[in-house]
């Protein structure tokens, strides 16, 4: 200012060389005097005012406050002199240096956010629950059921159990075909006859599992267990009909004739006893996902069923909607190994060669049908 | 009772500052910068760290000073800024912040802040030592009058009013051996202050 007025008027030359220090004395009295609140609203003003271009005054300021913390014995760490215009300038240039995505309300936001996510948990969490209920109501027929029937260690004691009265001691002339693992494949029947035989523990393990579970889910409603008694009069017989028809390996060729009334009624025919109808009655059992049966869920809603098991077939679960579906015989193939090989420990190739006569009788299947 | 006078001072910055005076602002930063950078040092032990978030701090508080509306005092308000700002920047960076903030109170006194002072590197640690005996050294050499007058102001609080009261003398008195104080005082510091700036720039 007085450089102005020199330029313009000689009468102020003589002011010039004092009025720095005396001037900023005179303000750094005045901003003592701001610094303990003691300056009057007008002249704090100005003080403010001439701190905006003055940065030794606001140098001055800063280090009163540095020079009070430490007399007062608080905790200071000196930053850099120039923080406050990095500040300054970072606050200039709008979301540059933001480090979190949302600046601003950080002292109000935590709580709603604490909230929010406790929130979130809790719900997953009854989600989790109504999921956990929803799965003991329809359990997955295939997935856990039948993963218990095939791995050898769980469905050892139900190979067990059935095993010696059904396959061995009854189906007498195909239990030595079955410790014989080099011996090549004689023909069709005594393969047909060692695989039947070898099934038939195999049914009782697999369909012991749809009776435990039934006898695990004893609240059902009267059609349910309705549905689980019938599929139980099945897996009753199904040993019975692996047995009869072990002497008789071509009845799989003649399966698709019988499994079309098996279809109309499976239970009925199931009671019948009659050894070919019940034989394809039994290879849709191996078949078939059998631990499906007492279940009262459409096939299409439960997960991990195959696609090709009729997906609109409604039919309480039961087999025939498995005797139509053309695609399935791969699933026997996956259930009756393993179990095979359980039952038969001496003799793992057996099953490998179970697998190979399966194949062709179950191909003539739904050939014939059409 | 200096946090009375403070108070009333911070609020009239903060009505500045929500009337959009960025000048205002900035005193509010040179005053709290290195009180909530040694609260930050609490929670974060690199420096360089320690100094982003201090400036994310101001950042936040600068947005949010509309919101402000003087019913806590303004340097508690920042206090919770840097505290929640600091947790934050732990949680981002995968590290677990401490279950226990650190009180206002434990941040204001530096024998309890001992946590602050284990965070130093040798050389901040010497360099805050020097800067304590410096002040303490100026305040021991000042003549009486003036001793008494920021002792009383700085450390017990007084008003100025209280002060002359106490020390038998006009307003005007006081408020000129404060001033003096203060000069003596930042001649001894302000060396100290402006080379214990210039590394951290460089090391920048």
């Amino acid at each position: 200012m007085s450089r102005n007025m020199t330029d313009h008027d000689d009468i102020d030359i003589d002011f010039e060389p004092a009025p720095p220090d005396k001037l900023y004395a005179h303000n750094c009295r005045q901003l003592s005097a701001m610094l303990d609140g003691e300056l009057s609203p007008d002249q704090a003003r100005f003080m403010l005012r001439r701190l905006q271009h003055d940065g030794e005054l606001a140098a001055c300021w800063e280090r009163w406050q540095v020079c009070g913390d430490i007399l007062r014995g608080r905790g200071h760490a000196l930053l850099p002199a120039d923080f406050s215009k990095r500040v300054a300038a970072a606050i200039a240039a709008p979301e540059a240096a933001t480090v979190a995505p949302a600046p601003g309300h950080a002292a109000a936001r935590p709580r709603p956010h604490r909230l929010l996510r406790w929130g979130g948990g809790a719900l997953a969490a009854s989600v989790a629950l109504v999921a956990l209920f929803m799965a003991r109501q329809m359990p997955d027929p295939q997935a856990p059921e039948l993963a218990e029937a095939a791995s050898p260690a769980r469905s050892a004691p139900a190979v067990v159990r059935a095993a010696p009265p059904v396959a061995l001691a009854e189906a007498g002339d195909a239990a030595p075909a079955l410790p014989v693992p080099g011996e090549p494949a004689q023909g069709g029947a005594p393969d047909a006859a060692a695989l039947l035989a070898a099934a038939a523990p195999v049914a009782v393990a697999v369909a012991e599992v749809p009776r435990r579970a039934a006898a695990r889910n004893s609240t059902r409603s009267q059609s349910q267990r309705a549905a689980a008694r019938r599929s139980q009069a099945a897996v009753d017989a199904a040993p019975l009909r692996a047995v009869a028809a072990a002497p008789q390996p071509p009845a799989v060729v003649a399966m698709p004739q019988a499994s079309i009334p098996a279809v109309a009624d499976p239970g009925v025919s199931a009671l019948a006893g009659l050894p070919a109808a019940t034989m394809a009655e039994g290879e849709a059992l191996f078949g078939a996902p059998p631990s499906a049966s007492p279940r009262p869920w459409p096939r299409a809603v439960l997960p991990g069923f195959p696609a090709g098991g009729q997906p609109f077939a409604a039919g309480y679960g039961l087999q025939q909607a498995e005797a139509f579906a053309p695609f399935q015989p791969r699933m026997d193939v996956g259930i009756a190994a393993p179990a095979a090989t359980a039952i038969d420990v001496p003799a793992p190739p057996l099953a490998g060669e179970g697998v190979d006569a399966s194949a062709p009788g179950r191909e003539a299947g739904p050939g014939s049908i059409e | 009772m200096a946090e009375i006078d403070s108070t009333q001072l911070d609020q009239d910055l903060v009505r500045r500052v929500q009337d959009g005076d960025m000048a205002a602002f900035d005193l509010l930063v040179r005053k709290y910068q290195h009180r909530v950078a040694a609260l930050v040092g609490r929670y974060v032990q690199d420096w360089s760290e320690c100094q982003d978030i201090a400036q994310e701090t101001f950042i936040r508080a600068y947005r949010a000073i509309g919101n402000f509306r003087g019913d806590a005092q303004f340097y508690t308000w920042l206090h919770r800024i840097a505290v929640n700002t600091a947790k934050n920047h732990l949680v981002a960076s995968n590290r677990r912040p401490p279950t226990d903030d650190v009180e206002l109170e434990d941040a204001e006194h530096f024998d309890s802040a001992l946590g602050l002072r284990d965070n130093d590197t040798p050389e901040r640690e010497l360099m805050r030592q020097q800067m304590e005996q410096t002040v303490l050294r100026a305040v021991q050499a000042l003549p009486e009058e003036l001793r008494t007058a920021i002792t009383l102001r700085e450390v017990e609080g007084l008003s100025y009013e209280e002060i002359a009261t106490r020390m038998d003398c006009p307003i005007g008195t006081v408020r000129s051996r404060i001033f003096r104080a203060r000069e003596a005082i930042d001649q001894e510091l302000k060396p100290l202050m402006d080379t214990g700036a210039a590394p951290e720039r460089a090391a920048r």
